[in-house]
């Protein structure tokens, strides 16, 4: 179970979301560049996450990497995760509203409302439990330190995206 | 000496590094000029030879003086169109690797942006550029550069473009973190500093020239494969290896000293900033030592070392001083290749060599002698003196190194490598000027108070250098042909041809150099304020109160004590009996002038070993002075002229072999002691004067080049010795005859090397002939035509060399036709050529050895 009961675009659009929702709190310089780097990202996800940096003649010797596209990398299997909590909850939804309804999860701040949400004004219908909550960190801190990200990153990147999301 | 809080500005004066970057232009553009040479052989080979093949049937050679001079007068000029057509091939070649260079340097920036997938800002980023355009102003970069952005992939920030019209290119991770003052702000003022400094045209104008020239290298290769014509390839292959690879150690290691340069800025403004971002950066080397030497940036630890300790980037390294010899010697034989034809016809063919010292010399100047002067004025602070020996090993290792691999010695063989003695002097010399230059360092780093601006110190640093280097360069490069005839040749040369003017004003510029600092050593000052960046400036210590007494107390005595020998050798030896008595004597004097030079050189640098160096210029000097002086005055008591003239005759040679003794005797300098004690001094250097002393007057006759004229006259002759037949006689006998005899040699090994060769086929024989024999052979027939000695001796025995090249010339290009097309008719001819060679040759040898007097 999981993400298999949304289309491709849906999957996408979900990581996108919440991907720029956790870059909120974590990196929001980097939100201004947030549509090209996410479709450079969703165009080559190895070879933007695995570029080597290279010996720039009259560079600075840098190696500097947007955290963009690990945030897009780290929310693939906590949206996954958060498919299969909100199926097990809601079995009898049909598989169209399951985007809709992980989409639930996601804590906005006032006046980022996404279109169509304003019946969701109301209190969400379920929140995750701490439990899965800390699961959802330890994923996503887990997927970003696969990726080569350092400690301090991981670990900011895993508290903005647990804290972008309702835990009752 | 100054405090830890006190932090200098290495950058007052300009990096060492812009000067080794166009040493490396200068070699890769020489290159050019070598394919250039090759592209001529290959398409106007034959016709270059058939016009000089026709040059020489002018017309027949005459019975008369007159007539042999008319003729040679005729076929110099008429070879000159053909020798500067070869020559403007090699001219084109060196500009079409300069052009296509600057080419590609305004084309690559469009190729790059595609490739890389750069663009400008976007909109949303309009305050990117604002903030890059406050942090240009700050940093006083009046036009600043255009910003662009890279894909996600890029990471670091780098700045190219075309000059006026740079770029920088950002990482959007830096890009949009633009507010960020610990990461945007370092990066670009970094970046801003390599606008600053000039790297961006300098690094991308020496990868431009390389990629133009690199497919140059291999048409050779691919020419010779092709054709079947192997016989190139050996000399030629592994020396475009050898600067293929050498290109890409030398841009890297250029690379990396200027990423110091720009670091080092960059900390002017905020030390701290520009630290917390290297401490992050990349380590492009890694662990593997070829990738350290590949690497376009030095390693963290390594930055953070020089921005912690400034001072550790004004050292100048054994690589510093190899890289540099490395490129100047390869850069001197091509050079001397090129300019040699263009010249040909005139009788300024010498000016080839000159104008390989001049460019060799002032960018040695500009990179070890500028470097050394830095590392004086930065280590001071500290209260240290560099040493000398790292970087004089390397200049003298890189330079004999450049010429054997030098491209202009393709096809020589072993022949590149000169007579045995010729590499081993390269490096003394190399070395000893070196340490001179170190020792003059010190000396400017006493005056560098004394001026209100860096500029117009660093200016006389390389000046002063450069007069070391550049006359040090022109005397090692022609040593060559002299060491084919040993001590007689070395001896001719050096009495006869080392007095140019130039070479003279040289020595007197150093000399100048090394009295100002002398003088301004005298007292204690403040050190320049243009030298610290940070903090107050220290006392800047009165480095060697009684120094300039010293060096002038030195020279006096010295140089005296050399007149009071030759005076004493006088009264003792009588009257000279005979014209080559006093030719001896007049060696004699020369060789005392120039050896108590030496041995003042010696004291000096014995009594303080780096500075000495430097002390031992004005020393030496003053010494060669001072012998003349007494020798003058010796010679007008005993009845002889005292005439401008004569004086400017007589105190050329003295002088000059008074500064190469400085240059050699400077190798003392690099012993590793402490100044030694006084009565030891006295000791070794008494013992040394004495021991000189002992060698010059027990057989005067060993100073006299080839024993001397052979006929006596009178002792007159002394006070007539320049300009006269006999003076030319010498001059022919050492100078000309000893280099021409020694080229002969080579072309006859090449002749042995191409009979012994029982694979070639008719083409490729007539070939190896064409390159290897009939192209020397009329170099050589060029040179002795350009010879127009105004001796009537002379002139006659000259013409038995410029008929017998003629004959070999004709006899070789006739065998080569032979061999090209199988012609039994042409054979005939050849060797009947041949034959008159043999008669001609022989007696023009014996000639010259009875004009020796041997």
């Amino acid at each position: 179970m999981g993400t298999e009961a949304m289309s491709g675009d849906e999957a996408r659009a979900l990581a996108s979301e919440l991907a720029a929702l956790s870059l909120e709190d974590a990196a929001p310089e980097e939100l201004v560049l947030f549509p090209e780097v996410a479709e450079e990202y969703f165009r080559d996800p190895d070879g933007v996450l695995h570029a080597q940096g290279r010996d720039e003649a009259v560079g600075f010797g840098l190696d500097v990497a947007m955290l963009t596209p690990y945030a897009l990398a780290v929310v693939v299997p906590v949206i996954k995760f958060l498919a299969s909590v909100v199926e097990e909850t809601a079995k009898e939804e049909v598989r169209t509203s399951l985007s809709e309804r992980i989409r639930k999860l996601f804590r906005r701040d006032a006046g980022e409302k996404q279109e169509g949400e304003a019946e969701a004004a109301a209190p969400p219908a379920f929140a995750l439990s701490l439990d899965q909550a800390r699961k959802v960190r330890q994923t996503a801190f887990d997927q970003a330190r696969g990726l080569g990200v350092d400690d301090a990153r991981a670990g900011l990147l895993a508290d903005s995206l647990v804290g972008r999301l309702v835990v009752g | 000496m100054a405090g830890e809080d006190t932090r200098p500005d290495v950058l007052a004066y300009p990096s060492p590094t812009t000067s080794r970057f166009l040493v490396f232009l200068a070699t890769l553009i020489a290159a050019g000029a070598f394919i250039g040479n090759w592209v001529h052989t290959e398409v106007r080979g034959d016709a270059w030879l058939a016009e000089l093949a026709a040059c020489a049937s002018v017309a027949p050679p005459g019975g008369t003086l007159d007539a042999v001079l008319e003729q040679t007068a005729a076929q110099d000029r008429c070879n000159a169109s053909a020798e500067r057509e070869r020559a403007l091939f090699s001219v084109a070649g060196a500009g079409f690797a300069a052009a296509g260079g600057v080419l590609l340097l305004f084309l690559a920036p469009g190729l790059l942006e595609r490739r890389r997938r750069l663009r400008e800002l976007t909109p949303a980023l309009a305050q990117v550029a604002g903030r890059a355009g406050e942090i240009a102003q700050e940093v006083g970069v009046r036009r600043a550069p255009t910003l662009m952005i890279g894909p996600t992939t890029l990471r670091d920030a780098f700045t190219y473009g075309p000059p006026r019209h740079y770029r920088v290119a950002l990482p959007p991770a830096a890009a949009v973190r633009w507010r960020d003052q610990r990461l945007f702000d370092p990066v670009m003022r970094h970046e801003l500093a390599h606008l600053r400094h000039h790297d961006v045209p300098l690094a991308w104008l020496a990868r431009s020239v390389w990629w133009v020239l690199a497919p140059l290298l291999l048409l050779p290769v691919v020419v010779g494969v092709a054709e079947g014509d192997l016989s190139l390839l050996p000399g030629y292959a592994w020396r475009a290896v050898v600067l293929a690879a050498l290109v890409q150690v030398v841009s890297s290691a250029l690379l990396r000293s200027r990423e110091h340069d720009a670091d080092l800025r960059a900390a002017q403004a905020d030390p701290d900033a520009i630290a917390a971002v290297v401490r992050g950066a990349r380590d492009p080397g890694g662990r593997a030592s070829w990738r350290r030497v590949l690497a376009r940036h030095p390693s963290p630890g390594a930055r953070l070392a020089v921005l912690e300790r400034p001072e550790r980037h004004a050292r100048v390294t054994f690589l510093d001083g190899a890289v540099t010899g490395l490129l100047a010697g390869l850069v001197i034989p091509l050079v001397v290749a090129t300019v040699t034809p263009l010249l040909s016809g005139t009788d300024k063919v010498d000016l080839a060599w000159v104008a390989a010292a001049l460019v060799s010399g002032p960018l040695i100047a500009g990179s070890v002698g500028l470097g050394l002067c830095r590392g004086a004025l930065v280590n001071r602070l500290r209260g240290a003196t560099p040493p000398a020996a790292p970087v004089a090993a390397g200049l003298a290792a890189g330079l004999v190194l450049g010429h054997a691999a030098s491209l202009a010695q393709s096809g020589a063989g072993s022949a590149s490598l000169g007579p045995p003695g010729w590499l081993p002097a390269v490096a003394v010399l190399g070395a000893g000027a070196t340490v001179v230059c170190a020792g003059l360092a010190e000396l400017l780093a006493d005056a560098a108070p004394r001026f209100r601006r860096p500029g117009a110190a660093a200016a006389l640093a390389v000046l002063a250098t450069a007069a070391v280097f550049t006359p040090v360069m022109w005397l090692s490069t022609l040593l060559e042909t002299p060491l084919e005839l040993g001590w007689d040749g070395v001896n001719a040369w050096l009495v006869t041809s080392l007095q140019e003017t130039w070479v003279l004003a040289c020595f007197a510029l150093a000399a100048a150099a090394a009295l100002l600092g002398l003088w301004c050593a005298r007292r204690e000052r403040r050190a320049p304020a243009w030298l610290i960046e940070r903090g107050d400036p220290p006392a800047w210590p009165a480095a060697a109160p009684r120094g300039l007494r010293e060096a002038l107390l030195t020279g006096l005595v010295t140089g005296l004590v050399a007149a009071a020998a030759l005076a004493l050798y006088r009264a003792g030896a009588g009257r000279a009996a005979s014209d080559a008595v006093a030719e001896q004597r007049l060696y004699l004097f020369f060789w005392a002038g120039g050896c108590a030079g030496g041995v003042a050189a010696l004291w000096l640098i014995a009594l303080r070993p780096t500075r000495g160096a430097g002390a031992a210029v004005l020393g030496a000097l003053v010494a060669s002075l001072a012998t003349i002086a007494g020798w003058l005055v010796l010679n007008t008591a005993l009845g002889g002229d005292l005439t401008l003239d004569f004086v400017n005759g007589i105190a050329k040679t003295p002088l000059a072999l008074g500064f190469v003794a400085v240059v050699v005797v400077a190798l003392a300098g690099l012993v590793p002691a402490a100044p030694v004690p006084g009565r030891a001094r006295i000791l070794v250097t008494g013992a040394v004067g004495a021991a000189v002393l002992a060698v010059l007057l027990t057989d005067p006759a060993r100073l006299t080049p080839f024993g001397g004229a052979a006929t006596p006259v009178g002792e007159e002759a002394l006070t007539r010795a320049a300009g006269n037949d006999e003076a030319e006689i010498q001059l022919y006998v050492t100078a000309f005859a000893s280099g021409a005899a020694g080229a002969y040699l080579q072309v006859d090994e090449s002749i042995a090397a191409i009979d012994a060769d029982t694979t070639l086929a008719g083409p490729d024989r007539a070939a190896r002939i064409t390159r290897e024999v009939v192209v020397p052979l009329q170099a050589l027939l060029d040179r002795a035509r350009a010879f127009t000695p105004s001796s009537a001796t002379v002139s006659d025995v000259h013409a038995d060399l410029v008929a017998t090249l003629e004959s070999d010339v004709l006899a070789f290009e006739r065998f080569a036709v032979a061999f090209a097309t199988d012609d039994a008719a042409a054979f005939a001819e050849g060797q009947a050529a041949r034959e008159q060679v043999n008669g001609t040759r022989l007696r023009w040898l014996q000639r010259v050895t009875a004009l020796g007097g041997g």
